[in-house]
């Protein structure tokens, strides 16, 4: 920091300059912001965009612009997964994501990608939840070839298999991760909240509905939705306007329009009186999380103006009422704020949140409704809707920031049917509001009575009980549901029975009869590859399996080291450097049916498992009876047994594939060899569908050893 | 500051046509675009050497600014390095005047933090013979000290102000060669911006500076210290530059950053942080006259001091491969970084066609060999210019080697195609026309906005000498030659002349 003694060290010249300067910089008045006068901000100059639309109904927006030498587009379309049906929640967005990147027969998906890599040109598109939007951009020289491209994604997409399997597995992923975020936790969950459950904009994709998704699915969705008179085009560049639009035309013109109205938008639902309050329980999070909130307005309602004044005053920045409360007054929260509710094609949601101390969830719940609640009750004060109308009407200007993002602009207020000057009345009817008009536009739209409630965190750590609220709430169970995979169900008969427990009994008979009874447990030292997509992981390790639901893994991956055990009910894991983790009830329950199915538990226990004998089959060029075990803690299992030696030859049962989505899986075992008077597979194939996915090869394999409890148990940190 | 009857009047008749062309559609008759634009930026110099571009813009009534300091962690010194970085971080913590509840006050606070941070390095400082008990105190009574001065912070105070002034996409940031600082504002706020700029450049309060340490610590352990790839491109850099700073991280030692203290990020920033040292460029609706007064009001307290020295170390040709190898649980990796020419070498054009051909995108030699043919890599390409331009510097290769596959396969899969490229498969017409290409399209999308164009006259000014330069730069890529890029190949390509990087699994025990 400058002061007047450093500033001697330089020139003469300099000091004599920094004589003045040091004035300057002393002079507290020319620092004053007090003092600043703003002249009016210069009226945005519309510029003059043509509207044009072809005989099919295509509706064309068109801004030529000479400044440089690219042209640049947005695309509308009247489809989103408001359409999806709950059976396949998710088709929308796949379809949106596959139309781009599953290209069309004239330009394959991969070469397309590469090819405007090549130009440095971009074409994007997805389904959101009202409507389509998708952009492009190029070098003026590539306009014509960007635009054909263009028009054969939008009319002939060809939904490539590869892509559309690509697709799906990306959302498995996004559905596998839907809970690892707080926020998107809280929002979705709010969101279902208030539209409910069973309205489409309460839907999610779960692993079940992707999975029902075929390419028909894709196809079918294109063929009921993507019309010319469903579309809008907005083009603004470097071109002549009437040669662009004979173009579009050239490529446009042609296609046969609905010649009917898009689908409506389902219609929003009643705000429930008295609202509700729902607890999500989830442990790991360093925070707790609450959520209010109930329906909003869609923008042509009167109130649009107020309702965007009231939220940003109650939530909308690091002055609002909300932050203020919670954080900077008492400190209880790492983020809170709110939403005014407000959307263009739809009502939004009239919302606050808050990131709390974990003990304090129900508290900052409190403070929340209260602040909701005064806002509708006393006026606010003017300093507050100065301020407030000052960050909108000082920012409004951004979103003219250029003539192509004007005309887009345009044309997305014209496709969802508001009047021409709906921008330009805008900035008067906020201008306009008295505190009075806060008020009253507060106590209709805002119903601090009627809101969803949602709690997420750990309850343990609240420092009271959710009961404490001294009102029902609803549970909300975040498990992700497993996708159904399933073994076809056959009719068990007493005589399909009896066999099967002769079966199973020759089989543990094959594999050591009475010496089964004898092993206390089995350790396996390992080494095997995995393949996901293309690719073999290499691994080694070691299993410990004991009495008592005892067991342990430790498994060397290229990424680190995978160490778990599990006693009976209780497990911890832990992956690399990464610190040890409790096991959920989930992975104990899964690593529960894993002992259950091991070939050990079948032989050893065979009195507790419900064999039934299904018709035999052929596995691996052998032929095989085969026996569906129920029991024990298992429900649907297949094993398939030699049938001249009755050796065990594969277990299968629905699971999950390398990358997460739901296979049906058989292990298939081979080289079986004495240990400790008992016969052990020694390798073991596992097959994804029918694909070998994992190889595992025994390296030594002792029964009975030596194992200390204290293998089993959770290591210090 | 030439105000020439000739500009004056040339500036008119583009204004003209700028307007126009704003007015009407289809018209697109002027003879304007951006050839004209070169004409409509306008420049003036203050008396203290603070030069600014401006370039009026007025369809929209906003602006974009960027200030462009030539500083970067290429001009640390031993001992303080990263201190250029701190300054990202300390770009809107106020002034005297913003950002405090009563300077006066507040600045005995930081004068005794300072002093109790010298206490506590100071018993540091004795290593082994420091008495733990002692140290403890002095911790307590610096962070006593810190919350003391903290009482009298606003918080967030200058991004506050912006905000509701509506100011859109408040940032700064660092690198190796320069530091830069950005927004967006309605432009009839002209004079706010003015006023907070010209203070901030002039009078920063370097408040909560050492909770910003902290911060940047730990941002360095996450980035760098965890992430196996930023510790393999740390010590690939370190490797390939024995002399030059370009070999020190941007983030800077952590031991450096747990002694710094404010006195030596002040003397940073007065010998950096000069008048003639920045450039600050205008794009949008703002006139000339105006930016002229307002530059001269706000502008004059940055101080008139000699330009720092550049670097004067120059890195010596390397004359043997270096190669440095890692163990790590995590993928392996195998990176290369070879000696190229620094921004204003007469074959830079090239050596950035070379980087592209070679290694960026789908198209290019590494990705369709690697990846595609050999299938020995998932991941290969290459870049210019790390870490910096100022400086001659490295094009970098970087492969993520396919599961199975020892990252020494594929630098010997790298090598054959580098073989190629040099014998039997020189670069084509073809490639560098695709080059080309894609070169004018990243321009393009650079200066199609306020703020980008904002970014490139400051950054074509400070870094060429001179901002005309980037109405030079689509033909100075065009002028490119298939010989040009060979050259390039044959002189950078050489094994004396890389650094190979291996990350290697760490093997199971």
């Amino acid at each position: 920091m400058l002061n007047q003694g450093r500033c001697l060290v330089w020139t003469v010249a300099g000091i004599a300059l920094l004589a003045t300067v040091a004035s300057a910089a002393g002079d507290a008045s020319l620092w004053d912001r007090g003092k600043l006068d703003y002249p009016p901000l210069r009226e945005v100059r519309l510029p003059q965009v043509d509207r044009h639309v072809l005989p099919n109904g295509l509706v064309i927006y068109i801004l030529a612009d000479r400044d440089f030498p690219v042209v640049q587009g947005r695309i509308l379309v009247r489809a989103g997964s408001m359409l999806d049906s709950e059976e396949k929640a998710g088709l929308a967005s796949i379809a949106g994501t596959v139309l781009r990147t599953g290209g069309s027969a004239k330009f394959p998906g991969d070469d397309l990608d590469k090819r405007l890599e090549a130009i440095g040109a971009s074409v994007e598109f997805e389904l959101g939840m009202t409507e389509g939007s998708g952009s492009f951009w190029c070098l003026e020289e590539n306009t014509s070839e960007v635009l054909t491209i263009l028009a054969d994604l939008l009319r002939r997409p060809s939904f490539a298999e590869e892509k559309l399997d690509l697709a799906k597995a990306e959302m498995h992923r996004a559905v596998a991760s839907r809970n690892d975020e707080p926020m998107d936790i809280i929002f979705r969950e709010g969101g279902r909240l208030v539209w409910g459950p069973r309205h489409p904009y309460g839907f999610r994709p779960e692993h079940e509905t992707i999975n029902r998704l075929q390419r028909q699915d894709l196809v079918e969705f294109h063929q009921r939705h993507f019309f010319p008179d469903r579309i809008y085009l907005t083009l603004w560049g470097d071109f002549e306007t009437q040669e662009i639009l004979t173009q579009i035309t050239a490529l446009f013109g042609d296609w046969s329009p609905a010649g009917t109205a898009a689908p409506p938008r389902p219609a929003a639902p009643a705000i429930v009186p008295g609202g509700g309050l729902a607890f999500a329980q989830k442990t790991g999070m360093t925070n707790a999380w609450v959520f209010v909130g109930h329906l909003g307005i869609q923008a042509d309602n009167e109130d649009f103006a107020a309702m965007n004044v009231l939220g940003e005053i109650l939530g909308g920045s690091f002055a609002s009422r909300l932050f203020n409360e919670i954080r900077t007054k008492r400190g209880l929260a790492y983020a809170a704020g709110g939403n005014p509710g407000t959307d263009f094609p739809r009502p939004g949601i009239f919302s606050g949140y808050a990131g709390t101390r974990t003990d304090s969830a129900l508290v900052v719940l409190g403070l929340i409704r209260r602040e909701i609640g005064r806002i509708t009750e006393e006026p606010v004060t003017e300093a507050e809707l100065k301020k407030a109308k000052d960050t909108i009407l000082n920012s409004y200007v951004f979103r003219f920031a250029s003539k192509g993002q004007i005309a887009a602009r345009m044309a997305y207020l014209d496709f969802n049917g508001y009047p021409a000057d709906f921008t330009a009345t805008y900035p008067e009817k906020v201008r306009k509001l008295t505190v009075q008009d806060l008020r009253a536009a507060a106590r209709r739209n805002i119903h601090p009575d009627d809101l969803q409630m949602l709690v997420l965190g750990n309850e343990k750590e609240f420092a009271q009980p959710l009961s404490s609220l001294g009102r029902p709430y609803q549970l909300i169970d975040l498990t992700i549901p497993e996708p159904a995979v399933e073994i076809e169900t056959v009719e068990a008969t007493p005589a399909s029975l009896e066999e099967g427990r002769k079966l199973l009994a020759a089989a543990a008979k094959a594999t050591g009869g009475a010496a089964w009874s004898s092993v206390k447990s089995i350790s396996t030292d390992f080494h095997g590859g995995w393949k996901v997509a293309d690719q073999e992981i290499i691994f080694t390790g070691r299993t410990v399996r004991a009495l008592q639901g005892r067991a342990y893994v430790n498994q060397k991956l290229p990424f680190g080291e995978l160490v778990m055990a599990v006693t009976d009910s209780v497990g911890w894991r832990k992956i690399a450097s990464s610190p040890i983790l409790d096991l959920t009830p989930q992975e104990i329950a899964q690593l529960r049916e894993e002992a259950a199915r091991d070939l050990w538990s079948l032989f050893a226990k065979k009195e507790s498992y419900q064999a039934q004998a299904l018709d035999p089959e052929e596995l691996e060029g052998k032929a095989c009876d085969v026996l569906r075990i129920k029991g024990g803690g298992l429900s649907q299992t297949l094993l398939f047994l030699d049938r001249s030696t009755k050796m065990p030859v594969a277990l299968r049962y629905p699971g999950k594939s390398s990358t997460g989505e739901p296979a049906m899986v058989t292990e298939v075992f081979s080289d079986f060899r004495p240990v400790g008077g008992v016969k052990i597979p020694h390798t073991t194939r596992t097959l994804h569908d029918g694909q070998l996915a994992i190889t595992r090869t025994a390296d030594q394999v002792v029964i009975n050893a030596d194992i200390p409890p204290v293998l089993f148990e959770r290591p210090r940190p | 500051m030439i105000c020439s009857r000739f500009v004056i009047a040339g500036v008119a008749l583009a204004l003209l046509f700028a307007v126009s062309g704003a007015l009407g559609a289809g018209g697109g008759e002027e003879p304007g675009g951006f050839a004209g634009l070169e004409n409509q930026v306008r420049e003036f110099t203050l008396p203290n050497g603070l030069t600014f571009l401006v370039l009026e813009r007025r369809e929209v009534p906003v602006f974009a600014f960027r200030t462009y300091v030539d500083a970067g962690s290429v001009d640390e010194v031993a001992g303080v390095t990263g201190i250029a970085h701190m300054f990202e971080h300390m770009a809107f913590k106020g002034t005297p005047h913003i950002g405090t509840t009563d300077f006066p006050s507040e600045k005995e606070s930081l004068a005794k933090v300072d002093r109790a941070w010298a206490d506590l390095l100071a018993e540091r400082r004795k290593r082994h013979r420091a008495d733990s008990t002692r140290i403890r105190e002095l911790e307590t009574l610096f962070k006593a000290a810190q919350e003391e001065a903290g009482r009298y912070v606003v918080s967030n105070d200058f991004g506050s102000i912006l905000e509701q002034e509506g100011a859109n996409g408040l940032n700064a940031g660092t690198g190796f060669d320069a530091t830069e600082f950005y927004y967006d504002l309605p432009s009839n706020k002209l004079e706010l911006w003015a006023m907070m700029e010209g203070d901030r450049l002039a009078n920063p309060v370097l408040r909560e500076f050492y909770k910003e340490r902290d911060v940047v610590i730990e941002e360095r352990r996450m980035r760098i210290e965890s992430s196996p790839s930023g510790r393999l491109v740390e010590e690939l850099l370190q490797t390939a530059f024995v002399a030059h700073p370009y070999g020190n991280g941007l983030v800077g030692h952590r031991s450096d950053l747990e002694s710094f203290t404010r006195e030596e990020a002040e003397e940073f920033y007065r010998r950096h942080y000069v008048a003639k040292n920045m450039t600050i460029a205008l794009v949008g609706d703002v006139d000339f006259a105006t930016v002229q007064k307002l530059a001269r009001k706000y502008f004059s307290g940055i101080p008139d001091a000699p330009v720092p020295p550049p670097v004067d170390t120059v890195e010596p040709p390397q004359k043997a491969e270096k190669r440095l190898v890692m163990e790590d649980e995590a993928q392996p990796m195998a990176f290369l970084a070879y000696h190229m020419p620094d921004r204003n070498d007469r074959r830079y054009q090239a050596y950035l066609a070379l980087a592209d051909i070679l290694g960026r995108g789908r198209s290019s030699r590494l990705y369709t060999g690697l990846v595609k043919e050999d299938r020995v890599a998932v991941e290969a390409g290459s870049f210019a210019s790390l870490p910096g331009e100022k400086y001659p510097s490295i094009l970098f290769v970087y492969t993520v080697p396919a599961p199975g596959t020892d990252p020494d396969s594929v630098v010997s899969a790298f090598d054959r195609r580098v073989g190629g490229l040099l014998r039997e498969r020189p670069v084509t017409q073809e490639e560098l026309d695709g080059y080309k290409t894609r070169a004018r399209a990243r321009f393009w999308r650079e200066i199609q906005s306020n703020q980008g164009m904002a970014g490139q006259l400051a950054y074509y000014q400070m870094m060429t000498g001179d901002w005309r330069n980037l109405f030079k730069q689509i033909d100075q890529v065009n002028a490119v030659r298939v010989e040009d890029v060979m050259k390039a190949a044959r002189e950078s390509l050489r094994e004396e002349n890389r650094t190979v990087a291996v990350l290697r699994q760490k093997s199971a025990s």
